[in-house]
């Protein structure tokens, strides 16, 4: 800042006199000043802060600036931003908006960049370009919210070569705070097991089904008990629906629903012999798979079978869905994964995934990784991002009966009565398999498992019971209050109820890609322009054929119209050749690359085309 | 080993009293907000359909004369004041507030043809069939005195249309020829004709103030400045022109009210091709006028139904009409541009919302299920349009017919909006 000003000095006074003599004037007539204006003119407001992403700024630079040396250069500087000037005489610490970190705001684009913008002059440019500006805006605004999250993931990290996953539950409960070790308990329930078991989504309820009967459901945190019933039948699964407050049952003949008060509601008839539920949240939908090889899909909203769609594999109890884009995972005997979406009768993909059949399927949160393991004891982990090939792969020696994900991307799998949690480097990395992150036996064999939402919990249910355990890193730490809320109140429940039904999402528009639907549909318009084409007899589009102007003193006579028409006309005709020409030369290179580089010409190349 | 568990503190997340707001934290990250678009989309039908569902765009009627109303005029002042003029000759003044009529003046023998007021908003101008021009003060006269114009001016012709310049002291009429008027005197400060056909209505710009534009019933719109004793140019349509409404924000742009059931806002710089023609009235349009904003405008047409345009749009976004209202003669947007009044054939003032399903006074408190984009779903858009869209295809048809039993390029094709364009004489 000194230097700045040193050269400042050397540097002719670019004004001439009349106006510094106006300066001097102004100067030597006192200003009036207030009571609350100091005398060196420092700011009484906040000394400023030092950050580590800002550069500090010296103090004395504001006692310069009043100086009369700073006052003579009055060349504007672009760089140095000058900070407003306010009636306390403070000044703000932090001029300008806040710095946004890049890759943050990178999480929040939804536009593709690297797709090419249609040519400079259209309408259609200019109107995308606007929509990225703002879109990068709404990006760097996001980012910068990000500041005000309050609270931070759990970890767990062992000393320099100590194994976490050595480390014993009881640990884990004696290191962190009271709240936190409630968290950790056991449910002995001997006589009904082996236990299935689903959080709601607010992951404050828990509801857990025995094989002999036995349904309860319990607000977890504090231990209250909602109901507890036995339906003197078989329980398959058992599901909360969209709120904690319904809750769907999938017994040994029929489906049922139950409310919070272990009232029936309904029996659903048509979902007979189910195995697996699974509930989709913005479409109101809950699928089930059933013993018959029919995946049915009710509308729960409206108590209406969407679709049935015979797999054609048997029998089916192995069901996962994909929370991103809400298709149903079904794994089958043969060693396929199926993918299926109510709007279309066929599976939207099948993967061979496995050598025996699958034993268990789950997908993560943001819908990138689905992990499977099969009756060969193999643990994979595919990528569903277009590809479906296999990241990694990993033998067990048992073999993993049941999968799940959780928010932040851990992996756990029941093996007998051990579970293990795999974990990956970064957020949105695959969990890698070499090693355990925490590993734990059950005193059963595990029938259920489900990372509890918004918590660093795992629920297990087994044999013996239900084990909830304490997985530091698991959950997604900050919620967002009007999506899923854990501390909201019944108002506020009701009234994102009513929203959440407003805004269901119509079973028809489920499919690979969500996005979708934001893409422009390019079949359907160029079919409907060739329609209006068809219709008008002509293409209102299209280029108007080129009309010579009129020109004065002589010069718009027949001969010289034709003539510059015809100049027009050939010119258009000789780039269209040259275009031409450098598509096939493209195409031709593009052949000469895929040929296989060791292939020896033959005599009958040349009849090749 | 080091251990953090995520352990939230309830009191920072639940509100402290019953008094507070509820607490809601945001997390905008897009994981844990899936399905954006197809909610967004599902979202933006249900405010399109919502937006059907509470349009109630009929607000009142102001009823008590006793022929047609012939012309509205706005009060440059006084949002609730509204005038009317109608086929009797009587001029009423209205309250809207109160949704009654003031003051009746038995201005004219047969028609009021045009009615306006002076820019203060102390008086107004009354033309008639009666070849006289009145000006009445807005006021009404005290008690015991006797309803007087302030002035009477008695022509020679039928005058059809007068417009008041927006500063000055001045008015135009119109009639046989466009007349410049200054208020102090009896007769004319200039008179400007082009071609011997009775003109049907003239308006001063509101930004140019020196500038007028008329139509007349030989098919031309003419446009004049003031200062200067001779029409600037001309362009000749089809066929006539009803009326024209320039744009209160963009001085250079107009749109007229055409017989050929379409509308056509011109670029007075380049009158050869209108800017956007309208099209969906199914009879002629007989008035039009801006809303203050200069994004929209309406019109009244013979066809028994009030659209409104997007300036920008060849199609209406909007169409009023009932069972009772019959042919509409005149039209007008409301300077709070919120309300929309029109005078029909059968002696009623309607007013409507502008904004058919916008809620107003106590229950404006905004759903917001109805604040998300709304779409133009394209099923509605073809209830709407379907009449002139069929009489548009019909059209269209016949055209194409001819096209195709004549000899290979002799119907070419013209685009719509060079089509009705005949002439532009400077």
């Amino acid at each position: 800042m000194v230097v700045l000003v040193g050269e400042m000095e050397m540097v002719p006074k670019p004004r001439s006199h009349a106006p510094a003599k106006k300066d001097r004037l102004r100067a030597k007539r006192k200003k009036p000043r207030r009571y609350w204006e100091q005398e060196s003119g420092a700011s009484p407001g906040p000394p400023p802060k030092k950050r580590s992403s800002r550069p500090a700024r010296p103090r004395s630079s504001q006692v310069l600036r009043r100086s009369r040396i700073s006052r003579k250069a009055q060349v504007p500087k672009p760089e140095r931003r000058k900070p407003e000037q306010t009636l306390s005489g403070a000044q703000d610490p932090f001029p300008g908006p806040a710095p946004a970190p890049l890759e943050v705001s990178r999480k929040f684009r939804r536009i593709d960049k690297s797709k090419p913008l249609p040519s400079p002059k259209s309408k259609t440019r200019s109107r995308l370009e606007a929509a990225e500006a703002e879109e990068e805006e709404a990006s760097v605004r996001a980012a910068r919210s990000e500041l005000l999250l309050a609270e931070q993931p759990g970890f767990l990290e062992g000393e320099d070569g100590e194994d976490t996953a050595k480390i014993l539950q009881a640990d884990i409960v004696e290191a962190v705070d009271i709240a936190s070790a409630a968290k950790h308990f056991d449910l002995n329930l001997r006589q009904f097991g082996p236990y299935r078991l689903n959080y709601s989504r607010t992951g404050r309820h828990l509801a857990l089904g025995g094989r002999r009967g036995h349904v309860a459901a319990l607000d977890w945190v504090t231990k209250q008990l909602m109901c507890e019933i036995n339906v003197m039948e078989a329980v398959r699964d058992i599901q909360f629906l969209h709120s904690e407050a319904l809750l769907a049952v999938a017994q040994n003949r029929w489906l049922y629903i139950y409310d919070n008060q272990g009232i029936e509601l309904h029996c659903v008839r048509r979902c007979d012999r189910v195995t697996r539920l699974e509930f989709l949240p913005f479409h109101f939908l809950l699928a089930t798979a059933s013993e018959t090889g029919f995946l049915t899909y009710l509308d729960v909203s409206v108590g209406k079978i969407v679709a049935a769609l015979n797999a054609r594999a048997g029998r089916l109890s192995v069901m996962a869905q994909n929370p991103y884009n809400a298709v149903i995972h079904l794994g089958h005997s043969n060693g396929t994964v199926s993918l299926w979406s109510p709007a279309v009768k066929e599976p939207l993909a099948k993967i061979l995934c496995h050598r025996g059949g699958i034993r268990a399927v789950a997908v993560d949160s943001t819908g990138t990784y689905m992990a499977t393991s099969g009756l060969d004891h193999q643990l994979k982990i595919f990528d569903l991002r277009g590809t479906y090939q296999p990241l990694s792969a990993r033998t067990l020696p048992q073999g993993a009966g049941h999968l799940a994900f959780s928010q932040r991307g851990l992996l756990v799998a029941g093996m007998g009565d051990v579970v293990s949690i795999w974990k990956g480097p970064g957020k949105a990395s695959p969990p890698s398999l070499e090693q355990p992150y925490l590993t734990h036996r059950l005193s059963g064999h595990v029938h259920g498992l489900q990372f509890c939402p918004f918590e660093d919990v795992l629920g297990v249910g087994h044999s013996g019971g239900i084990t909830s355990m304490l997985v530091p890193g698991a959950a997604e730490p900050n919620f967002d209050g009007l999506e899923n809320n854990p501390y909201r109140s019944r108002k506020q429940r009701q009234e994102w109820e009513v929203k959440a039904l407003l805004e269901k999402i119509p079973a028809e528009l489920i499919c690979l890609d969500p996005r979708a639907l934001a893409e422009v549909d390019v079949i359907s318009l160029e079919q409907r322009k060739k329609e209006r084409i068809e219709r008008l007899g002509y293409d209102p589009d299209a280029k108007a054929t080129f009309q010579p102007k009129l020109k004065q003193k002589g010069r718009s006579s027949t001969a010289s119209l034709v003539k510059r028409r015809r100049k027009v006309l050939d010119k258009e005709h000789r780039d269209k050749v040259r275009q031409s020409l450098e598509e096939q030369e493209q195409q031709q290179q593009q052949q000469e690359k895929t040929k296989p580089p060791g292939t020896r010409p033959s005599a009958l190349d040349r009849f090749v085309h | 080993m080091k251990v953090k568990m995520l352990s939230r503190n309830p009191d920072d997340y639940v509100r402290e009293t019953k008094l507070d707001l509820q607490r809601v934290p945001r997390n905008y990250d897009p994981a844990l907000h899936p399905f954006e678009v197809p909610r967004e989309y599902v979202r933006a039908l249900n405010a399109t359909k919502l937006e059907r569902v509470f349009a109630k765009p009929f607000l009142a009627s102001l009823d008590g004369h006793r022929d047609g109303v012939n012309c509205l005029a706005k009060h440059p002042k006084s949002l609730s004041t509204v005038l009317s003029g109608a086929c009797d000759g009587e001029v009423k003044i209205w309250n809207l507030t109160t949704r009654k009529c003031t003051r009746t003046i038995q201005a004219h023998e047969g028609f009021v043809r045009g009615i306006c007021t002076r820019f203060c908003g102390t008086s107004f101008f009354t033309v008639g069939d009666d070849k006289t021009v009145k000006q009445w003060k807005m006021d009404g006269p005290g008690y015991g005195e006797e309803e007087e114009p302030l002035h009477t001016i008695l022509g020679k012709t039928v005058y059809t249309g007068i417009d008041h310049h927006w500063k000055d002291a001045a008015f135009a009429t119109c009639g046989q020829q466009v007349d410049i008027w200054d208020e102090q005197r009896t007769s004319p400060v200039c008179s400007m004709t082009w071609g011997f056909d009775s003109i049907s209505s003239v308006k001063f710009n509101p930004i140019e103030t020196f500038l007028l534009g008329s139509c007349a019933s030989d098919r031309n719109i003419v446009l004049y400045d003031m200062r200067q004793a001779t029409p600037l140019k001309k362009v000749i349509l089809d066929m006539r022109t009803n009326t024209i409404c320039w744009n209160p924000m963009e001085a250079f742009i107009f749109t007229a009210a055409n017989e050929d059931y379409n509308l056509y806002t011109f670029d007075m710089r380049a009158l050869d091709t209108p800017v956007m023609v309208h099209l969906d009235h199914v009879s002629a349009v007989l008035d039009v006028d801006y809303s203050p904003t200069g994004k929209e405008f309406v019109s009244a047409s013979f066809d028994k139904s009030v659209r409104i345009f997007p300036v920008d749009k060849s199609q209406s976004r909007e169409v009023y009409h009932t069972k009772r209202m019959q042919h509409v003669i005149c039209v007008k947007w409301t300077s709070d541009s919120k309300y929309i009044m029109c005078g029909s054939d059968e002696m009623n003032i309607r007013l409507w919302k502008a904004n058919a399903s916008e809620k107003l006074g106590r229950d404006k408190e905004e759903d917001e299920c109805l604040q998300p984009l709304q779409m133009n779903s394209r099923c509605m858009l073809h209830l709407v349009h379907l009449f002139a869209y069929i009489l548009y295809i019909l059209f269209i048809s016949r055209e194409m017919n001819r096209r195709k039993h004549s000899k290979p390029g002799s119907v070419p094709i013209v685009s719509e909006r060079k089509k009705h364009v005949l002439a532009v004489v400077k």
